[in-house]
């Protein structure tokens, strides 16, 4: 967490200047399927919505800087005795997104770095009841941009990320197997944003 | 209180942890009655009303349920172990003879010998199901151990008819000797063999190729045929001149032959393979044998005619080594789980202990209870319990069971 705080700054800082500079930005809300690539997360939670909120700001000619949080929340069951567990991610990326314009649709590829904050509520009396922690990894987007009325666009996109957070050298008061969430997935979804 | 039941409870009376046994269901063929030998105390404990002439009996794999196989009631009797009390009555085919219960304890088949078909009961709704038409006179029936194919004696066609459980048709036909009666499946299920009663013969059936690959002399007029548990030896009853034949597995070959009752007609294991029970069926006797040197040690006096009978565990002991799988954590735990003890109706409380001396006691849980579960367990260690049962103040072992948990 000490981590994020001076990384968040500088993307800020970083947005505020491109702000200034070229005065071109495009907020977006994201609402996208995720599905998960660890089978055990599957089979505890399964997929559901991700919900996204996304600021691009032109850095240089077709280069933009993105940056986003997400927000994710599924209650599933324990893989055995069945046990009630909720889990809620925020992930939070910025990067680089470069677009292609083309016509009405604008196809862009985008990358950068993932924080995930990961909070987990298990629901039994033989287990640690609350896990939270914050992991890093890394996440790569591609999509089109539709424009459907002057600034107003469409985003359809594809999004992979990679995110492993350690649990196994956290020390318990249980004595439960601990082991590494992994909460890799694409994400397949669509937003709505405006140019400005 | 009966006078067996006391004769029992002083025998437990002299140690203060005994290992529970075995029981030994006798049907009692001229009566409408199964006999229920204790076989710690080789004394019959109770006595099951029935339907008309009872001639065979099976377990369900838990040992929960007997079906008893009522020979002139042309019905089977269905059991609650626990209490000794037939619960209900499921009409079948003309003069059934053999039965036999499915692993998984969801089938019961009979087969119906002056019908010339097998049914099928429903285990859950104890109804019949579907009706097979086989050979003349089918009086056995068995199971391979994983149940996909059940081998019929056809008695007067001298024929074996195999059926493939999944869909109950006839599969193969297979000849053997004359008048085949007796049948059994070794535990690997790779051999079945037929007592051939008119010309004094056992064949062996490969199950891989459904055809006889062997066939044994032995005495006259052999009936009954058991397996023993760890598969090396096959007990045959010759009714002709009371006589047990012993035959190896291995090489068929006959190793070993020795007197019992008069006209013993059926036989069975117990369940760990150390005694064999024999029916004598004209002396109304069972012959309790010590397999270890084939010696008689007890004759049991049961009723008139006993016939086909069948040993079921005292109580069963079972556990699985289980786990709780969370995103980031998963706890290990093992569950044991018990039957009551099933003749003996008084149990007072249970105890879990981890070691064989029963030094060492976990908990103690009241007698409504019959499963127990240790949390947070480390992975890949090994645990042992032994489970007893307090019955009227002396402590019974009613098994033990050994996990591993891993994750």
């Amino acid at each position: 967490m000490k981590k994020l705080f001076p990384i968040l700054a500088a993307l800020v800082l970083s947005t505020a200047t491109q702000l200034e500079a070229f005065c071109c930005i495009s907020p977006e809300v994201e609402v996208a399927y995720f599905h998960p690539l660890s089978s055990r997360f599957r089979d505890i939670y399964g997929g559901g919505a991700i919900y996204t909120f996304e600021l691009n700001v032109q850095t240089w000619c077709q280069l933009y800087t993105f940056a986003n949080v997400s927000y994710f929340n599924e209650s599933g069951r324990s893989i055995g005795e069945k046990n009630k567990t909720e889990i809620t991610l925020i992930p939070v990326a910025f990067g680089l997104k470069y677009l292609w314009c083309c016509d009405c649709f604008n196809p862009y590829i985008a990358a950068g770095p993932l924080f995930t904050h990961m909070k987990t509520d298990d629901h039994s009396p033989y287990v640690i009841k609350k896990n939270e922690k914050w992991g890093y990894g890394a996440t790569a987007k591609v999509g089109t941009l539709y424009y459907i009325w002057c600034n107003l666009f469409l985003d359809a996109f594809i999004n992979y990320s990679y995110m492993c957070i350690g649990f196994d050298h956290v020390p318990s008061d249980k004595p439960v197997v601990r082991h590494d969430a992994d909460l890799s997935g694409f994400s397949f979804g669509g937003g709505l944003g405006y140019s400005f | 209180m009966s006078f067996t039941r006391f004769l029992a409870l002083i025998v437990l009376f002299f140690s203060s942890t005994l290992r529970a046994s075995d029981l030994v269901y006798v049907p009692d063929n001229t009566d409408v009655v199964v006999q229920v030998i204790d076989a710690s105390t080789n004394t019959v404990v109770s006595t099951v009303t029935v339907g008309d002439s009872p001639i065979t009996v099976d377990f369900s794999p838990d040992g929960r349920r007997a079906y008893v196989v009522n020979n002139f009631g042309e019905t089977v009797s269905v059991v609650e172990v626990a209490t000794a009390t037939a619960f209900a009555t499921i009409p079948v085919g003309i003069t059934p003879n053999g039965v036999a219960v499915s692993p998984d304890g969801n089938l019961v088949y009979v087969a119906n010998a002056g019908a010339g078909t097998v049914s099928v009961i429903n285990a859950a709704t104890n109804t019949v199901v579907q009706t097979i038409v086989v050979g003349t006179n089918p009086t056995r029936i068995a199971l391979t151990p994983g149940g996909q194919r059940a081998y019929v004696t056809n008695n007067e066609e001298n024929t074996i008819n195999v059926i493939d459980t999944s869909t109950n048709a006839i599969v193969a036909t297979v000849p053997v000797g004359v008048s085949p009666n007796g049948i059994a499946a070794t535990p690997d299920g790779k051999s079945i063999y037929v007592t051939n009663v008119t010309d004094g013969t056992v064949s062996v059936i490969n199950t891989a190729t459904n055809m006889v690959v062997d066939t044994i002399q032995v005495g006259p007029d052999p009936a009954g045929v058991a397996v023993a548990p760890d598969g090396r030896s096959v007990y045959v009853t010759q009714l002709g001149d009371d006589f047990i034949t012993v035959i190896d597995t291995q090489t068929n070959t006959v190793t070993a032959t020795f007197p019992v009752g008069t006209n013993p007609i059926d036989l069975a294991f117990s369940t760990d393979g150390s005694r064999v029970y024999v029916s004598n069926f004209t002396e109304g006797t069972v012959s309790v044998v010590e397999t270890a040197g084939n010696t008689t040690v007890t004759l049991v006096t049961v009723g008139n005619e006993p016939y086909g009978l069948a040993v079921t565990p005292f109580s069963f002991v079972s556990g699985e080594a289980r786990k709780d799988i969370f995103l980031t954590q998963t706890e290990l735990f093992n569950r044991i789980m018990w039957t009551s003890p099933t003749v003996v109706s008084t149990v007072s409380e249970y105890r879990i202990y981890r070691d064989a001396q029963l030094s060492d006691l976990i908990t103690a849980l009241p007698a409504s209870q019959f499963i127990f579960e240790e949390h947070n367990l480390p992975k890949d260690t090994t645990f042992s319990y032994f489970v007893t049962a307090i019955i009227n103040d002396l402590e019974v072992e009613i098994g033990s069971v050994t996990l591993k948990t891993s994750d």
